[in-house]
């Protein structure tokens, strides 16, 4: 997993790192916008990156109304549960591992400073 | 709940309607289907001929579905009603509902039967709180379904209402006008669906009748029969624990994120998930139903707070209190996505965790849970103890949180003898015994299970500390009981409350100050002779339907008898588990969440609290803590110990099967009489 540093995914270049709030959470997260995968989350314990995988395994799928919400959740910018309940994002398959992974981004996400760099708009 | 209302529910989807079938909501009737915290229907009144019919009888054949028995009639007394009315419905995501119409005149009859629906989308705090509504109401009707909507930016909540016959559709409802030959019958079936949050993945499929599916029938007949059987001499108890165990089927709540079901709290408030709730009813069934306990553990750590986050009250370790998924949630007007603020439910977390897999020897799930223990571990004194005085105390960071943050978590609760109310932080006194118990208990778990001895003789003296400084620093010596709580400037709040029994049951009391406080428990101003109350006569605040200090609880009167055992007084403890037993018979077998604090002296029944939730489900679960403890059950983790102390009136108790770490075993009881005892 040391290998997977981080990648270019929908425009945007989501680097690696350290999330302190995902000790102890081991799978692969499968992310979805708007009904289409797009890349696979993996966590092992507090490392978390991005792959462009969509086909490999995954424990649970996040699936985003859209990018921005996309990118809200993964920056910990976004509460998982509000978004849920306005129907922005939704969980399938281990939806307590998924539970687990929104909820642990939002303590500190590697994401959130580099997430921005690859912005198109 | 109203007994005008008739309820039924399936996880957190629920219809109330009054006796009719019909639900007309107002702003004192809480009628409605509601699912998620919003009600998707407010108005659903059928009419035969013109004419609201009348109620014969209510068939509640499940806690699930519901038979209406009417007639129409104009009323008149000696004409008899030719024509009658069947409501049969079912709760399932929404509900399906069949009405029938007979004939039973020797002419045919020519009806207008009309279903009148509406739905005002209210969120259960604009319902409580008589709030208005912010975003646009719509309706539309296509291909022979009629949408009810409300959408507030991406908020979308949804009624789709279709019929299997063909009648006269509009935005306000339906309309069949029927001709019902002679002595023949006329139906008509209406499947309503509320789609909530998840609703485009929850219709992946077709929706299955609910009326003909008896997977549930099965599921709680397989839920009753795995639970222990009891044969009580004393017959109201056999229906008193059948109705428990059917009643804490109804409130299983499925969070989807886990697998199995945890405890909702109660109807119609609380069909959620409420962490100390779920605890404490876990840790009430936990001899009977365990499988609730290892669901309640595992849902709260997934959720357990990561963050600081002073909207949400919430902090790294600590359990929370309340999930909520209506609008004002989802808008942030309400800090429930999830609220931590509860400052007991940590503790109980931790005490209930030990106290199953002492029971079951599920060590497993010790270790898979390990890290959130730990993390509730450092809760307690990294932020529980928000000053650094050695006791856990709360606070709400803003005016949108809990001002008490303990069970009594209403505004008038904590109070002097006075009646004065204490200024926050508030220590009350119940939280500093749950750290006791808590710590003393998680120190087992880490030198049996954890491998870490350090960790146990730390936790031990910790709680040894804590003991020895509670009593000093909590005790009132001029009045001999403890104080309800250290406010904010350190005084000890004085006034006597069942708060003192919650330090039996975790056994932070010095021996001779828990007779004395024994003595206060039992009581004329403590026990009013149906259970204890929440706070005693003799106090400047007591009110008894004041819903924290007055009112007897029966779930706070379980613990405390339970509280007695741990300490010895087995003849004090029978008394109270009698009273609740006598009391639960009088409400039929369902306690509600509280009744009045009126003297038994005074009433021959347990008065009604106007808007006690039923079922609840610790109240639910304390006639399960009550037989626990008759039957004087504990685990010492290899085997069953019994040490019955049964009140006679109530003869024989057999429990037989009970699940625990010993695979299944059976216990017996009886009342000595005074010679043998």
């Amino acid at each position: 997993m040391a290998n997977e540093s981080g990648e270019h995914v929908r425009g945007h270049d989501w680097r690696g790192g350290n999330a302190p709030g995902l000790a102890g959470v081991y799978g692969r997260l499968r992310l979805s916008v708007a009904g289409k995968p797009v890349a696979t989350l993996v966590v092992e314990g507090t490392y978390v990156a991005m792959i462009p995988d969509i086909s490999g395994p995954a424990d649970a799928t996040v699936l985003f109304a859209d990018e921005e919400v996309m990118r809200k959740l993964l920056k910990g910018e976004l509460n998982p549960f509000i978004a849920s309940m306005r129907r922005q994002a939704r969980l399938a398959g281990d939806r307590g591992f998924g539970t687990r992974v929104m909820m642990g981004l939002q303590v500190g996400s590697p994401f959130a400073a580099d997430a921005n760099k690859g912005d198109q708009s | 709940m109203s007994l005008d209302t008739v309820s039924i529910l399936d996880g957190s989807t629920f219809v109330v309607s009054d006796r009719r079938g019909d639900l007309d909501a107002t702003p004192t009737e809480n009628h409605g289907l509601f699912l998620e915290d919003t009600r998707f229907l407010s108005r659903w009144i059928l009419t035969v001929g013109g004419i609201r019919p009348k109620t014969l009888s209510v068939d509640e054949q499940a806690y699930f579905k519901v038979q209406f028995f009417e007639a129409v009639t104009t009323g008149t007394v000696y004409v008899d009603s030719h024509l009658s009315v069947i409501r049969r419905r079912c709760v399932s995501n929404g509900f399906e509902e069949t009405i029938e119409i007979e004939n039973h005149g020797k002419d045919p009859i020519d009806l207008d039967v009309k279903l009148e629906v509406g739905s005002d989308f209210a969120d259960l705090f604009e319902v409580k709180d008589k709030l208005a509504k912010v975003g646009q109401l719509y309706s539309n009707i296509n291909d022979g379904t009629l949408t009810l909507g409300y959408r507030r930016e991406d908020f979308v909540r949804e009624t789709v209402i279709k019929s299997n016959k063909k009648g006269e559709l509009r935005e306000d409802g339906f309309l069949f006008k029927v001709k019902i030959p002679a002595q023949a019958s006329w139906s008509v079936s209406f499947d309503v669906e509320a789609r909530g949050r998840r609703a485009d993945l929850d219709l992946v499929g077709p929706r299955t009748s609910a009326l003909q599916d008896s997977s549930r029938d099965k599921s709680l007949q397989a839920w009753v029969a795995g639970a222990p059987r009891l044969v009580a001499s004393w017959d109201p108890l056999n229906k008193i624990y059948r109705r428990s165990l059917v009643d804490l089927a109804a409130l299983r709540f499925e969070t989807g994120i886990t697998p199995g079901a945890l405890p909702a709290a109660g109807l119609p408030w609380f069909m959620a998930v409420f962490g100390r709730d779920s605890l404490l009813t876990s840790f009430q069934s936990l001899a009977f139903v365990p499988e609730l306990t290892a669901a309640t553990l595992r849902a709260l750590a997934i959720v357990q707070a990561r963050k600081e986050d002073p909207f949400r009250d919430s902090e790294p370790g600590k359990i929370l209190h309340e999930i909520r998924l209506g609008e004002m949630t989802a808008f942030e007007a309400r800090p429930q996505s999830p609220y931590y603020g509860a400052a007991d439910s940590t503790m109980l977390f931790l005490i209930l965790l030990e106290e199953y897999a002492r029971w079951t020897g599920d060590n497993d799930i010790v270790r898979e849970l390990e890290r959130e223990a730990r993390a509730a571990l450092a809760w307690i004194d990294n932020y529980g103890d928000r000053d650094k005085d050695g006791y856990v105390e709360y606070e709400r960071r803003m005016d949108t949180g809990l001002d008490n943050q303990c069970w009594k978590d209403s505004w008038d609760s904590i109070a002097f003898a006075d009646g004065t109310l204490a200024p926050t932080p508030r220590a009350t006194c119940e939280l500093q015994g749950y750290v006791y118990d808590a710590k003393h208990r998680c120190a087992r778990l880490a030198r049996e299970i954890w491998d870490d001895p350090a960790l146990a003789d730390r936790l031990d003296k910790e709680a040894e500390e804590l003991k020895q400084r509670f009593n000093r620093d909590f005790w009132i010596p001029e009045r001999n009981f403890f104080a309800l709580a250290l406010d904010g400037q350190k005084r000890k709040v004085d006034s006597l409350t069942s708060n003192i029994g919650h330090l039996l049951w975790s056994g932070i009391a010095d021996e001779e100050k828990a007779d004395k406080c024994v003595k206060h428990l039992m009581s004329d101003e403590l026990f009013s002779g149906w259970g204890i109350r929440t706070m005693a006569s003799s106090e400047g605040s007591y009110n008894p339907i004041g819903y924290h200090v007055g009112t007897v609880w029966p779930h706070d009167s379980s613990f405390i008898a339970w509280g007695l055992r741990r300490y010895g007084y087995r003849a004090e403890a029978a008394r109270i588990c009698r009273a609740i037993l006598e009391a639960a018979d009088l409400f039929d077998g369902r306690l509600p969440e509280a009744f009045g604090g009126y003297p038994r002296s005074k009433t021959g029944y347990p008065v009604e609290y106007p808007t006690a939730c039923s079922p609840q489900a610790w109240a639910t679960g304390a006639p399960l803590l009550v037989l626990r403890t008759l039957l004087g059950l504990d685990s010492d983790g290899k085997h069953l110990i019994l040490d019955p102390a049964i009140p006679e009136p109530l003869g024989r108790i057999e429990l037989l099967n009970i699940p625990g770490v010993w695979g299944r075993m059976d216990a017996f009881g009886r009342a000595l009489h005074a010679s043998e005892d």
